[in-house]
């Protein structure tokens, strides 16, 4: 694997006199799953927001693919890496569905037939395909978060940064995007997703990066973070209800983290009993 | 539940403008003083279009198509699904003021109440900064602050928790379970987050196409796995995780219904073992 991202001593304030990124330093390869996590504050967006070069750092740098962002203009490093935003509605403008998504890859300098055909692929991703000329405005929350996925997914990136991107969506909407960000994973796309969701974390991430008051406070695979109980609580979130669960019961290690795991657990107590009892 | 409706909602039909079908149709609801009522449901389903309904703001603030009655006593506090769309204050202070603007309060009072709920959603330290530049999940917790300060009896919560990081949104809801305790207010509160509601809430609805599918306590109401299922609604992992218990026979079905949280299902887990051991024993 070849580095893809990197984050070297960077700390950044959005006013001179308080820094809200402090001396992160990190490496993403590419073809990385990865989470971020942490408390509300903790710098997580301003993180991400330095993958794209939509903010510089104050010190330190971050390269992409090699080349510090600053050197380089936000437009010309979104080919590469693509950052989705928080609130769909900082990234929607256009007056239909279908421009909206169409936005970036004609941006890009694509040809029409190409466009078309990014477009209606995305859409179908998000499930959108039937509301392609639909005013993007007054439709549901969670029609306008699958909105802003797709504008994302259009532009066809080595390397996509989803802040939140599963906030508002429905059960259903949640899977679709977690599918498709695998499915994009798979297909050898760097994934980096910011959320709160550790039901997601468990079930999708392959990294997890620990966030607390503008620190890098951890850096594992989901088992090992989850495990670190001490890291949770600093961090102000909790391990996903199965571990908890397998925790409070008593199970042994790897305690399973997901509800999968979990019932495979179960149907192996149950053998288990039954040749002793047997 | 005992006393009067604080708010009802009676044959409520409604049709936004420029829309081919009703976002609301058919809703009966009756809430009442001390209790927590979820409302779930798909996207689209008309969770906010009820919430903006039981606050009045259907029909008054939206063009379309409404019938049936609303009865509401005691006063009002909303929680937006986009706060920020809201903010008008130029500082955090401000912005929770506006919402005291006519409670008659002298200025130290007010200031003292902002306090208060500033600490209550953990924002102490922030009532100086400006509401436009803060984290997505602090945001909300001003959105929160905002419509504590006034005291409601009646509290409308649009998706609250859906920024606030896991502690957070915890908190949030142990908040809004103490002050339907102590003050006895009503709380409604949607959210796609069923594990929370599960652990918080006293009645759950199931909203979908603009009616109430379900409208039931919330342990019988997450008894209806197949149903919630059938509309695309989580099912929190626990109640999952303790149907596979029953189903291999490692616990026996508990007479109440499902388990509505963590502690719940491990309690009800090590009572089996200990009566398996002795069993076989
Ligand atoms: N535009 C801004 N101007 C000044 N301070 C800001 C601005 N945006 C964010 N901050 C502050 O920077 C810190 C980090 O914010 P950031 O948005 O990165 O947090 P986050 O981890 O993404 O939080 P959340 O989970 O709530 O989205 C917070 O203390 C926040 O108040
Ligand atoms: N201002 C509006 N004008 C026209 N139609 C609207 C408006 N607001 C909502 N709708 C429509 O009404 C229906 C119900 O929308 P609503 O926002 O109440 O759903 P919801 O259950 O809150 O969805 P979500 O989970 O995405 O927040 C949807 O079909 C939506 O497109
Ligand atoms: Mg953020
Ligand atoms: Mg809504």
């Amino acid at each position: 694997m070849s580095s893809l991202i990197r984050f070297e001593n960077v700390s950044f304030g959005y006013e001179a006199d308080k820094q809200v990124l402090k001396d992160v330093s990190l490496n993403v390869d590419r073809g990385e799953l990865i989470a971020i996590i942490g408390g509300n504050g903790s710098g997580k967006t301003t993180l991400a927001k330095h993958c794209n070069g939509l903010y510089k750092p104050t010190s330190g740098t971050v390269t992409v693919k090699g080349r510090d962002t600053r050197e380089q203009s936000v437009a010309e490093l979104s080919r590469t890496v693509t950052y989705c935003y928080q609130n769909p509605d900082h990234q929607i403008f256009q007056s239909t569905i279908f421009e909206e998504v169409a936005f970036g890859p004609k941006n890009l300098g694509l040809p029409q037939t190409e466009i078309e055909q990014r477009v209606t692929e995305a859409l179908a991703a998000v499930g959108l395909e039937q509301m392609r000329s639909a005013e993007p405005y007054f439709s549901s929350k969670g029609t306008r978060q699958k909105i802003a996925v797709a504008s994302i997914l259009a532009m066809k990136p080595e390397a996509i940064v989803l802040d939140e991107p599963t906030t508002g969506l429905d059960y259903r909407g949640v899977r679709d995007i977690m599918a498709l960000l695998r499915k994009l994973h798979q297909a050898g796309h760097t994934i980096i997703v910011v959320t709160h969701d550790m039901k997601l974390v468990a079930e999708y991430a392959l990294r997890v990066l620990v966030m607390h008051q503008g620190r890098l406070l951890c850096d594992g695979t989901p088992q090992e973070v989850f495990a670190r109980q001490e890291v949770l609580m600093k961090a102000q979130v909790e391990a996903p209800a199965v571990y908890r669960f397998g925790v409070a019961a008593g199970w042994s290690e790897p305690v399973p983290l997901t509800l999968e795991q979990a019932k495979v657990r179960v149907t192996e107590e149950r053998m288990l009993h039954e040749t002793r009892s047997s | 539940m005992t006393g009067q409706p604080l708010l009802r909602l009676e044959n409520v039909r409604w049709q936004y403008e420029d829309s081919a079908k009703h976002a609301l149709s058919d809703i009966n609801l009756s809430l009442y003083p001390g209790e927590v009522v979820g409302i779930v449901g798909p996207s689209a389903a008309g969770k906010t279009t009820l919430l903006l309904a039981l606050g009045g703001l259907v029909p008054r603030n939206y063009s379309g198509q409404f019938s049936g009655e609303r009865r509401v006593t005691g006063e009002l506090g909303i929680v937006f699904q986009d706060p920020e769309t809201q903010f008008i204050g130029l500082t955090v202070e401000e912005e929770i003021a506006f919402s005291l603007e006519n409670s008659g309060q002298a200025d130290e009072e007010i200031e003292q109440r902002i306090g208060e709920v500033l600490k209550l959603v953990g924002l102490e330290g922030f009532a100086l900064r400006s509401p436009f530049e803060l984290s997505g999940g602090e945001k909300q917790r001003v959105a929160i602050a905002s419509a504590l300060a006034h005291q409601p009896r009646i509290l409308l919560l649009d998706e609250p928790t859906s920024e606030l990081d896991p502690k957070g949104a915890r908190e949030v809801f142990q908040l809004l379970s103490q002050l339907k305790r102590e003050q006895e207010i009503t709380i409604v509160v949607s959210s796609h987050a069923t594990e929370e509601l599960a652990q918080f809430c006293d009645r759950i609805l199931l909203l979908a196409d603009g009616r109430i599918e379900l409208d039931l306590p919330v342990r019988p109401f997450f008894g209806k796995v197949e149903e919630l299922e059938k509309h695309g609604i989580l099912v929190p992992d626990v109640i999952q995780l303790y149907l596979q218990m029953c189903r291999t026979g490692v616990i026996t079905a508990n007479k109440y219904g499902v388990p509505l949280h963590v502690d719940e299902l491990a309690e009800w887990y090590r009572e089996a073992r200990i009566s398996g051991r002795r069993d076989e024993t």
